[in-house]
């Protein structure tokens, strides 16, 4: 017999759309909201007195939930539910779900509730990965390899890659370029004219493909970045501030 | 005047970034362009910022001279005849070149040109001219284009130029006409506010913009028109970088490695095949404009910068008015002794009051009068009023409207707007408010929640002077240090008033 205490775990994987589809079928299962808990396979301990269902991932469901949120909660929560679920926290697929039991209540006045603990976890959760993401929009360096293609890297900590390849095909739609997760053998491809994709592609892989090349440009770089900064204003910590180490991985201007 | 031919790119570079660096905005914002397929680049109105200087300033433009040339001798400028510098010139092709091949790696946002005056204020704008036409016309560049406006050239040009820029800005470079009398004999203020006010008209009527388009021809029949683009496959991007195309020695590359032909070419009309027609398309300074103070050269007061500065807010439309600490470069009896370092804690609270005249509704009397002309330097602007006007707090937060809440220290534009979207569905209570962006250390000695004070403390303008700066650990310090540098920010948080990224998501890592 089904102990009425016990919870069910709907464990999915960590990617937006695996997200969804277990907010779906948590939501779709009925046992009610405060029986029902949300995990990413493998980010989170299991616990006793739990029955886990492994949620398998459907793009249908997952849509579902999408143009629900759109529909009832508005744009605006959209857009932060998808962030956050680019998360790197292992508690995002749970911290969506306890939004949305509010949201689809209240609608899109939900996202003004700031004192509710759900509605700020869930701002928290995508002012970050918005945040890291708008950093690697600024501060991603594409070098250039055989053929004029570019090559920029990056080592984030949410899975922003999807927040910053559209901002590159937008700005370069001629050109074609592949940014690197580097951590997650991510990369966004866009080929110079056509749409961009997501692919799985390791660093070492990308290095066979593109051969390094020197590059005058990077050294005219470095020179305009060396002149530009007045002297007598010379402020390292302030600089250090504004762009951290992090950041600098793979910013020609602050290597050698 | 030394001037050097056959200087490498790199070395041009190096010379006229370094002359261009005292110019302290390098904003790319205040404009929204969406990419185009057959085009280079896009414009994000908050702005983005591609690295950041030694000396903590972000690096969001190309920001460049066309030459350090100058006929002039303001005494304040690098530049000015009488140095003993080396002197040199980009072609237009190198400013193209330098810019897309930047942009296409995101070194860059887009081009910031200024320059000396060569020859004469109209040569001059003409050449900036040739520039951006052909980065908008050959290069296709749909990226950002801040550039200035000389004084003292042909309006016809300042407007044509107009049109191919994002942002003009012509400086004002000191508050009063005395102050450019003494310092910059060249200029005067009328000289100055004349195509500032143009520029003003120019975005106002940018409705009639269709018309003047027309009429050009009539105006300058053959004149100013830059070498038609070269639309050929090999220079148009769609063809310049195909994978599959090995051949890309051709592309808008080539003239860094090879200089191509001098500038000096007949003008001709553009030819219209397969031009973007950015300059007959493209509004009149869509960014709007910007001006500079020099801050510290001259004996002028916080309180005559700060009232010139809200005039040019109100009657130019100014969209931002930047100051700029005096760096002490050139040995002059009329300017403070080689040294002396630039006054950048003053700067720093000309700046924090002009947010405060921008997005907070205070007026420039309300900071500062003629009995008190000075900003106090170890509490900010807001903090220091707060203090002076005792009888105005403590305020409900529940209850107060909108401009109330933003006059309390320690809550900003969103934090307001945050509390009362929030205060809708519950009443406030402290904890509340620090989500909402409050920063609380400052704020709980001025507001009440449900009638509460946080703790009790006395509203008395001693304990609370005393709190507040410890409250700004880091001004204080910096006060103590002498000359320790602050940034405009990292002690401002919350109170930046609507910051777009440029200002706010570097700074601090966006906290909101
Ligand atoms: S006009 Fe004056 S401020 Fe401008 S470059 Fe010449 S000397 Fe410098």
């Amino acid at each position: 017999m089904e102990n009425q205490e016990e919870k069910t775990v709907f464990v999915c994987g960590g990617d937006p759309d695996d997200i969804l589809t277990a907010v779906y079928d948590a939501w779709a299962s009925r046992k009610g909201h405060s029986r029902v808990r949300l995990e990413v396979e493998g980010e989170s301990q299991p616990e006793l007195f739990c029955s886990y269902v492994p949620v398998e991932t459907d793009r249908e469901k997952a849509r579902k939930v999408a143009a629900a949120v759109k529909k009832k909660i508005g744009g605006r929560a959209w857009q932060m539910v998808y962030r956050a679920a680019l998360s790197r926290e292992a508690s995002r697929a749970e911290d969506i779900y306890r939004f949305l039991v509010g949201g689809f209540y209240y609608g899109p006045q939900a996202l003004d509730m700031l004192a509710e603990p759900a509605v700020y976890r869930l701002w928290e959760l995508s002012r970050a990965v918005g945040n890291e993401a708008h950093f690697f929009r600024e501060f991603l360096r594409f070098d250039q390899r055989e053929n004029r293609i570019l090559l920029g890297r990056i080592r984030p900590k949410n899975n922003v890659l999807s927040l910053v390849t559209p901002h590159f095909a937008d700005r370069l739609p001629q050109e074609n370029f592949l940014i690197l997760d580097m951590g997650r053998g991510l990369a966004g491809v866009h080929p110079a004219g056509g749409a961009w994709v997501l692919a799985r592609l390791e660093p070492q892989e990308a290095e066979k493909l593109l051969a390094a090349k020197a590059d005058p440009f990077r050294e005219l770089w470095k020179t305009f970045h060396r002149a530009i900064g007045v002297e007598q204003r010379k402020n390292p910590r302030l600089q250090q501030s504004r762009m951290p180490l992090r950041y600098r991985e793979f910013a020609e201007e602050f290597l050698e | 005047m030394l001037i050097q031919e056959n200087l490498s790119l790199g070395q041009k570079l190096e010379i006229l970034a370094d002359a261009a660096k005292y110019d302290v905005a390098c904003t790319s914002s205040g404009v929204d362009r969406r990419g185009r397929k057959d085009a280079l680049g896009s414009a994000v109105s908050c702005g983005i910022c591609h690295s950041f200087a030694a000396d903590g300033r972000c690096v969001s433009l190309l920001k460049i001279l066309l030459t350090n040339e100058c006929i002039y001798d303001c005494k304040y400028c690098v530049n000015r005849i009488s140095n003993d510098t080396v002197r040199t010139s980009f072609t237009p092709e190198e400013v193209c070149t330098l810019t897309v091949e930047f942009y296409r790696r995101n070194y860059i946002e887009g081009l910031f040109l200024s320059s000396g005056i060569l020859r004469s204020p109209d040569y001059t704008m003409e050449q900036m001219y040739q520039a951006l036409w052909q980065l908008r016309e050959v290069h296709r560049f749909w990226g950002y284009i801040h550039v200035k406006a000389i004084p003292g050239a042909d309006p016809a040009l300042i407007q044509r130029v107009g049109h191919l820029a994002d942002r003009m800005s012509v400086n004002l470079e000191l508050p009063t006409g005395e102050g450019l009398r003494k310092l910059a004999p060249g200029k005067s203020r009328g000289k100055i506010l004349a195509p500032m006010r143009q520029i003003q008209r120019g975005i106002q009527d940018n409705r009639l913009r269709l018309e003047e388009v027309r009429n050009r021809k009539k105006i300058y029949p053959g004149r100013f028109f830059p070498e038609p683009p070269q639309v050929s496959a090999a220079l148009s991007p769609a063809a310049s970088s195909s994978l599959a195309s090995p051949a890309l020695s051709q592309s808008p590359a080539s003239p860094v490695l090879s200089p191509s032909p001098a500038a000096a070419r007949p003008l001709r009309p553009p030819a219209s095949s397969g031009a973007l027609g950015y300059e007959e398309k493209s509004q009149f300074v869509p960014a709007g404009q910007s001006t500079q103070m020099i801050l510290g050269a001259t004996g002028e007061t916080d309180y005559q910068l700060l009232a010139v500065t809200q005039a040019l807010y109100r009657n130019f439309d100014l969209k931002r008015v930047f100051f700029s600490a005096y760096t002490a470069i050139n040995e002059d009896s009329a300017l403070p002794a080689l040294g002396t370092q630039p006054p950048l804690l003053r700067e720093h609270r000309l700046y924090q009051a002009d947010w405060l005249l921008r997005f907070y509704g205070f007026q420039a009397e309300e900071l500062l009068s003629e009995a008190h002309p000075f900003f106090n330097e170890a509490l900010d602007p807001k903090c220091d009023w707060a203090l002076r006007h005792l009888e105005q707090f403590p305020v409900e937060v529940n209850q107060a409207d909108y401009g109330t809440l933003l006059r309390v220290p320690g809550i900003g534009v969103k934090s307001a707007r945050r509390i009362l979207r929030a205060r809708r569905s519950c009443r406030l209570d402290f904890p509340d408010l620090k989500k909402m962006g409050v920063v609380l250390k400052r704020a709980a000695f001025f507001i009440t929640c449900g009638g509460k004070m946080r703790e009790s403390t006395p509203l008395e303008e001693a304990f609370l002077t005393r709190a507040l700066m410890a409250a700004e650990p880091k001004t204080a310090k910096g006060l103590a240090g002498g000359f320790r540098q602050l940034s405009l920010f990292e002690d401002f948080h919350v109170e930046n008033p609507n910051p777009g990224p440029e200002d706010i998501w570097k700074s601090l890592s966006g906290q909101l």
